[in-house]
């Protein structure tokens, strides 16, 4: 077990709570996996080295959030990837789950087909749909995290829904 | 009237004034429009929540298993850098130890190093033993006689040559023969 002797959270329960939420977040961000664990641990390593304790695991989820938002952005920024990336996915089909035979494979699909939709729609507002839907933040959380105003989350998450549905409009979902 | 898509999207969010959830909600179930409007929002919820990461646990291992390593590391940097306080009397105190400890290991290292010194003149080693051989049994005798751990050097006089033993005429023909 690993000793946090400043926070009044042991990591551990820290680290049970929040690294579902944290490597979703970062997967939706990135639509990379191995991406996202390397940025999620840094993340924690990040949290484990601050010189000045979080007293609860509410708030040490959100600072956990922020900080591999952060990575996230800027591993994009880094790669200059996110441009490509959309460009090469707008251009591919949607993956089918359809097929009756392969009803095992379809919660593993599943994730592929969420992930392709999300990255079709712009980061702006993809970022914010994320911090809502996985990171169950409030949209008072998401403007301080992403300095803009509670008016304007409302928007991009409204307008992200209505994106979102429109790709999966051709799905069963 | 419906209220704005906006703010469906909001109240799904638990993010309106409670003054207008009350109504919002009363208008979701009356108006068959703004209700399927709010179930989509549901069912995209729900979607989007469903999606697992397949190795999700196995990442979750690996990733603290990564983090426990590099904490030991840093805490094993951390003890050199650690700052300690001592009060004045247990500082004389150490310095008097180690000084103490300076002086028996001087003085009893100056002890032993008579000792050995003393011991070494008991035996002396020997030069070189110039020994001529004339065949190589002679010498290999020679080694075995001698029960010695010393290193011993075979050295063929310069100038002498190398004789061929056996018969050359015998060699030249059968290099004859395989060439032809």
């Amino acid at each position: 077990m690993l000793e946090d002797e400043r926070g009044v959270e042991s990591f551990d329960q820290v680290y049970e709570e929040v690294f579902s939420v944290l490597i979703k977040v970062a997967y939706h961000i990135t639509g990379n996996i191995d991406v996202s664990e390397e940025l999620c641990q840094e993340a924690f390593i990040k949290y484990l080295s601050r010189p000045i304790k979080i007293p609860t695991i509410e708030q040490s989820r959100y600072w956990l959030i922020r900080v591999v938002k952060n990575l996230c952005f800027n591993y994009i920024k880094r790669k200059g990837r996110e441009s490509r990336a959309v460009d090469k996915i707008k251009e591919m089909p949607l993956p089918q789950n359809q097929n009756e035979g392969e009803r095992e494979l379809i919660k593993k699909e599943d994730i592929k087909i969420v992930q392709t939709a999300l990255m079709k729609i712009p980061l702006k507002l993809r970022t914010v749909l994320i911090l809502k839907e996985y990171g169950q933040l409030s949209y008072k959380e998401i403007a301080s995290m992403l300095r803009i105003t509670e008016g304007n989350v409302k928007v991009r998450i409204f307008r992200a829904r209505a994106a979102l549905e429109e790709i999966l409009s051709g799905e069963d979902f | 009237m419906c209220p704005d898509k906006e703010l469906i999207s909001a109240f799904f969010d638990e993010e309106t004034d409670a003054q207008w959830s009350n109504k919002i909600s009363e208008h979701i179930d009356s108006c068959s429009d703004c209700n399927e409007q709010y179930r989509k929002i549901e069912r995209l919820n729900k979607y989007l929540l469903s999606a697992d990461i397949s190795e999700e646990q196995i990442i979750k291992t690996r990733v603290y298993d990564a983090i426990k390593r590099k904490q030991i590391v840093s805490q094993e940097n951390a003890f050199w850098r650690r700052h300690i306080e001592l009060s004045f009397s247990v500082l004389a105190s150490a310095a008097v130890l180690i000084i103490a400890l300076c002086i028996v290991f001087i003085t009893g290292y100056s002890k032993a190093m008579e000792i050995v010194s003393s011991e070494n003149t008991i035996e002396e080693i020997p030069q070189d033993i110039n020994v001529q051989i004339i065949k190589l049994d002679e010498a290999a005798a020679y080694i075995l006689s001698e029960d010695t751990g010393y290193d011993i050097l075979i050295t063929i006089p310069s100038g002498s040559g190398l004789n061929v033993k056996g018969r050359p005429e015998l060699i030249r023909e059968a290099d004859y023969n395989r060439r032809q």
